[in-house]
């Protein structure tokens, strides 16, 4: 079930993920970068994947379009459903439809994810007459109109421009232009304001947020600051070490985290109406995708682990309205009644 | 833009220049001075005299050089020691057929390297990456001359499909261009697979596989027009060793260009026929250089607005 940001209505899922394992084939042999995520985002919803570097919520996103360097990473195993069809089945050419016109996707570096041999014009036209029939002064117009839309002055005069000529705000806002010009039913935004300045992330958050009531999209959000989350996003995603931990609306994620996970990564947001001697943080390292831990994959980190969390990895289980978490915490019938048990 | 070719050119006069400067000074480095070469080991004082004195040899060196670069800028690269003609029109003749033997060797390396090179970079370590890597090694390492040999054993001694000799049909040109390309066949094709091995990791290419483009488009248009900038570079430092193989290759093939001209006025110690043959060949290179800039410049729009 899934739940819009006042958690009562139900809609209908655009994208289904389910159980993804997506492997990468290493120095020392095979690691699992994306283990058994299950995910999914509504129609028009702005769903946020959390996590640290190398958690793997890029991996799962370049998944939804199949995207995954080959031939070292592969997709391992499970289910993408898209707008209900699965994508993992799909032939290359009719995934390589599907990019760019039903989801299209923006990435994390403004500075080289536009090509610097060709102008803005170009590489925008390009993605509009991939997938329309359209005459190249038709798509000209588009082109310019999209520029207008992103917010980007003069867009008769950009167009002719090369990326090296814009900011990286601007280069961003190009990105967008580019991904929304044939009106994506779903746009993968990873990391889309990491790189930028906080004022220009302010802007181009807000871009993305009008944009997303215009064209009536669904946004899929990767990102690890917590404070975009809460900007943006109606649901929330929180991955560790390749799997998913904790899934809730973004109210009842910022007011009752579950996971003590997701505790820490919310615990270590410095606070300014807090006097702190120190920013807190989560005691221990990411662990490395070839030496996991078992059980549980936190359980070296985690101020909760008994021994059971060693042994044996929990499942999700939702304990409260849309809100889902892995944590034997509230698995076993002696810590929580109600629970269904082992 | 106007500026950046101003400038380049501009450059090339003072290579030029200093190459002047190095052709005139291996005349006098040559013993016993050109005189001694015209006339022979046997040669009397009295002649010698004579004859540097009819050459101008007996002035200062810096009038000599001066005097010789004042007829050198005018087009006068004086007469050959050899049958006294001017020198110049001797090698503007034989011009076309080195051009016509250089382009076609070009052609031949383009197309060996080109397929092979994209190919073993979008499938590394793949067999026709390790084929490729065998021929790129052959053929660097196998002398032109030799391969020269070995085509005119085969395909015109023993099949008979080309003449083994000379310039008279269209089919002449095709076995001396492929034994001169070959070489730098091989260089290409590596350059091209390690500079497009190296784009292919850039994001730009994630986006654009992100916005539904073919994979042929992905690697042709959108990785290869960024690969190709150093290719460029390699071309355009290969011709000038392309050049210097002429002159061996055209001996071989008895092709009647610059290059073969030169090695038989080389045997007869023509000097001025020489130095008039290196100065062109200087030229072409310098022509060659600012021809690349301009590509670098077309290709690459970061290049075309800075400058």
């Amino acid at each position: 079930m899934m739940y819009a940001d006042d958690g009562a209505q139900p809609m209908a899922p655009l994208l289904e993920i389910e159980n993804l394992r997506v492997t990468f084939d290493g120095e020392d042999g095979e690691v699992t970068a994306v283990n058994g995520v299950t995910l999914s985002v509504g129609q028009g919803e702005t769903v946020a994947l959390v996590g640290e570097s190398g958690c793997g919520k890029s991996m799962t996103a370049l998944s939804v379009l199949r995207l995954v360097p080959a031939p070292l990473g592969a997709i391992r195993g499970g289910s993408v459903r898209f707008a209900g069809e699965e994508l993992l089945m799909k032939t290359v050419e009719q995934m390589q439809e599907i990019r760019g016109r039903d989801i299209a996707m923006i990435f994390q570096e403004p500075m080289t994810s536009l090509n610097p041999v060709f102008t803005c014009g170009d590489q925008i036209m390009e993605a509009i007459t991939r997938h329309r029939v359209v005459s190249k002064r038709e798509a000209r117009e588009q082109a310019v109109e999209m520029l207008r839309l992103v917010g980007i002055p003069m867009p008769e005069r950009r167009l002719y421009e090369y990326p090296h000529q814009l900011s990286g705000g601007m280069r961003q806002r190009v990105m967008i232009g580019m991904a929304l010009c044939c009106a994506p039913k779903l746009l993968i935004a990873d990391e889309p304001t990491t790189a930028l300045d906080v004022t220009i992330q302010a802007q181009i958050l807000d871009l993305l947020r009008t944009l997303k009531r215009k064209i009536g999209m669904a946004i899929l959000l990767i990102t690890h600051d917590l404070g975009i989350v809460a900007e943006v996003a109606e649901r929330v995603v929180i991955m560790y070490a390749g799997e998913v931990v904790e899934e809730a609306p973004v109210r009842s994620l910022f007011k009752k985290p579950a996971h003590p996970y997701t505790r820490g990564l919310l615990g270590s947001v410095p606070k300014l109406d807090r006097k702190e001697e120190e920013l807190k943080t989560i005691p221990g390292n990411v662990p490395s995708l070839k030496s996991m831990p078992s059980g549980c994959r936190f359980h070296p980190r985690c101020p909760n682990a008994r021994s059971l969390c060693a042994k044996a990895a929990p499942a999700l289980l939702e304990i409260g309205e849309g809100q889902r978490v892995a944590c034997w915490l509230y698995g076993l019938p002696s810590d929580r009644e109600g629970v269904e048990t082992l | 833009m106007v500026l950046y070719i101003l400038r380049r050119l501009f450059q090339s006069v003072w290579v030029l220049v200093g190459v002047t400067v190095l052709v005139f000074a291996l005349v006098q480095l040559i013993p016993g001075g050109p005189a001694l070469m015209i006339l022979g080991e046997d040669a009397t004082a009295e002649q010698i005299t004579l004859v540097n004195q009819r050459l101008g040899l007996d002035r200062p060196l810096h009038v000599q050089y001066l005097d010789w670069l004042g007829k050198v800028v005018r087009g006068d690269f004086g007469v050959s020691f050899q049958d006294s003609r001017p020198i110049l029109p001797d090698l503007l003749n034989r011009m076309p057929a080195t051009l016509e033997l250089l382009v076609v060797a070009m052609f031949f390396s383009l197309i060996i390297a080109l397929p092979i090179g994209i190919i073993s970079a979008v499938k590394p370590n793949s067999l026709l990456d390790n084929v490729g890597r065998v021929l790129a090694l052959l053929g660097v390492s196998m002398p032109s001359f030799w391969i020269g040999l070995l085509l005119i054993m085969v395909f015109a001694r023993n099949l008979g499909w080309f003449p083994a000799v000379g310039r008279e049909s269209w089919t002449s040109v095709i076995m001396p261009a492929f034994a001169l390309g070959v070489s730098m066949a091989g260089i290409l094709m590596r350059m091209i697979r390690s500079s497009l091995l190296e784009v292919l990791r850039e994001d730009y290419l994630k986006t654009a596989r992100a916005k539904g483009l073919t994979e042929k488009v992905v690697v042709l248009k959108h990785a290869m027009r960024n690969a190709i900038l150093p290719v460029i570079t390699t071309i355009a430092l290969q011709v000038g060793n392309l050049l210097g193989g002429s002159v061996v290759i055209e001996t071989v093939f008895a092709w009647p260009g610059m290059g073969r001209f030169c090695y038989m006025r080389m045997l007869q110690r023509d000097i001025p026929t020489i130095m008039g043959n290196l100065m062109l060949y200087a030229v072409f290179v310098c022509i060659l250089n600012i021809v690349t800039d301009l590509l670098y410049a077309y290709f690459d729009p970061r290049i075309r607005y800075s400058g």
